[in-house]
């Protein structure tokens, strides 16, 4: 399978056709428990090589009101997932007469990150909240691996803040501790990763269902990331400014 | 070539820098470049000049490598005090010329300076006259492909920005002054914002003008519009 998806990928100018980088949603996703629910964050960028195809991409896709789904990878790949899972999940909700639970639909998402792993590039975080187990969140990274977590980071730009979650991390946070967290990592990815940045997206999830946010760079509640002051770029016995 | 050839070489670019836009205007030109040292796709090194004052009529502002650039810049110094000793100072043009000289002879050795390089200044077409003056912009790309334009924007800025500018350039022409050349600048930077990975937003806009010399940029800093966040942005 993987050799025949090089040799697609070659130019047949008789054609017109030149392949391109992937789609991608270069990314960085954050998600976190706090006593109550989970906050999880992202950016909103989706790039093809040095291009950014969309700057205000909407990565925090709603499956139901009690959960959401975050994509990185292929965007064709997760879009395409994100909805036959959905369209299952809806269909036991239905047939059931009672909302599914996170654990089940993340299932449902490693059904087919496994069973189709050679084939996709998908990488996603399931969260939500549910009567039985409260907010949880699960990672599903490149193919289907699935474990419940509380604090994690996905992406590209996840391994800029590895060390920033781990040293923020503590057990019983509150609400606006958490967001605030989410919401620095998020910053602090954005400011190193070029596959991220653009807008943060917030969304909480608990018992009262999804609440999104949207924190925009020109307006007062983005991240704010300090940085030292210069040295000189050339020799000091160069004409130069600081 | 022997084995000990792929040691001095540069095949691959690592810490890199992304466009550079220029623009001429009435007595001078302008050029615009961002801060940031990208390794890959991480920006590495923040608050680094792209943008090197050559003497008081030449600036040169770079994309691509920067320790190619770093080596560049030591030739081009020696250049001036070669010049230095007969008692003139280097013209955009001179330089121009012979940069590209050197950059083509190093891409036929296959060893080439991986950058893409713009000389921007004030040509003195008459000694120590001023009025005379002409501004210059010249590009030489790594391969030593060179060329003399008006208005010029490089690195993924060259499909994303030439375009604007060049529909800037054809309401007023040379007959621009500083102030709207340099807000058709920011008004570039705000694509690349938006469009290239890469590129920061801060970045320092640099002159070289017939009366006053060379005056390098200060920091700068844009945010852009983001209006188009508060749209739906689902994709369903």
């Amino acid at each position: 399978m993987d050799t025949m998806r090089d040799e697609k990928r070659k130019a047949i100018p008789a054609i017109g056709f030149y392949p391109q980088e992937e789609i991608s949603t270069g990314t960085t996703l954050i998600a976190m428990e706090y006593n109550g629910g989970v906050v999880v964050g992202t950016d909103s960028r989706t790039s093809a090589g040095s291009f950014i195809t969309s700057r205000a991409t909407n990565k925090i896709t709603p499956i139901t009101d009690n959960m959401v789904v975050c994509r990185s990878g292929s965007a064709a790949d997760t879009q395409a997932i994100a909805d036959i899972a959905k369209y299952h999940i809806d269909v036991y909700t239905m047939t059931e007469n009672k909302p599914v639970t996170i654990y089940r639909s993340s299932q449902i998402f490693r059904q087919f990150l496994y069973n189709y792993r050679e084939q996709l590039s998908a990488s996603v975080l399931v969260a939500g909240w549910d009567e039985e187990l409260g907010g949880q969140v699960y990672a599903i990274p490149i193919g289907g691996f699935v474990s419940r977590q509380r604090s994690t980071a996905s992406g590209s730009g996840s391994t800029f803040v590895q060390g920033f979650l781990d040293s923020q991390w503590r057990p019983n946070l509150t609400l606006e501790e958490c967001k605030a967290i989410v919401k620095q990592a998020v910053g602090l990815a954005t400011f190193r990763d070029g596959s991220s940045g653009g807008v943060v997206r917030l969304a909480v999830i608990n018992k009262a269902g999804s609440q999104f946010e949207l924190f925009r760079p020109d307006k007062p509640g983005f991240p704010f990331v300090q940085t030292p002051t210069p040295h000189l770029s050339f020799p000091p016995h160069i004409e130069q400014v600081l | 070539m022997n084995a000990h050839d792929e040691v001095q070489r540069t095949l691959n670019p690592t810490c890199t820098g992304t466009s550079v836009i220029a623009l001429q205007y009435k007595t001078g030109v302008v050029v615009l470049t961002d801060r940031v040292v990208s390794y890959g796709k991480m920006a590495r090194y923040k608050n680094v000049s792209r943008q090197y004052k050559v003497n008081d009529n030449v600036l040169i502002a770079f994309g691509g490598d920067h320790a190619d650039f770093h080596w560049l810049q030591n030739v081009i110094e020696r250049q001036v005090l070669l010049w230095k000793r007969f008692d003139q100072d280097i013209g955009p043009k001179a330089l121009h010329g012979y940069l590209t000289s050197l950059l083509y002879a190093k891409r036929c050795k296959m060893n080439p300076v991986w950058n893409t390089l713009v000389v921007a200044g004030v040509e003195e077409e008459e000694k120590n006259n001023k009025e005379t003056s002409t501004p210059f912009i010249g590009v030489i790309t790594q391969k030593g492909c060179a060329y003399q334009v008006k208005h010029i924007a490089t690195g993924l800025g060259a499909f994303l920005l030439n375009q604007a500018v060049e529909d800037e350039w054809r309401k007023k022409g040379e007959d621009l002054s500083r102030e709207e050349a340099e807000a058709v600048l920011r008004k570039s930077l705000e694509l690349t914002l938006y469009h290239d990975c890469v590129a920061d937003n801060e970045f320092e806009i640099g002159r070289v003008d017939a009366t006053e010399g060379v005056v390098l940029g200060k920091e700068e800093k844009i945010i852009g519009d983001w209006s188009i966040a508060e749209t739906n942005c689902q994709y369903e």
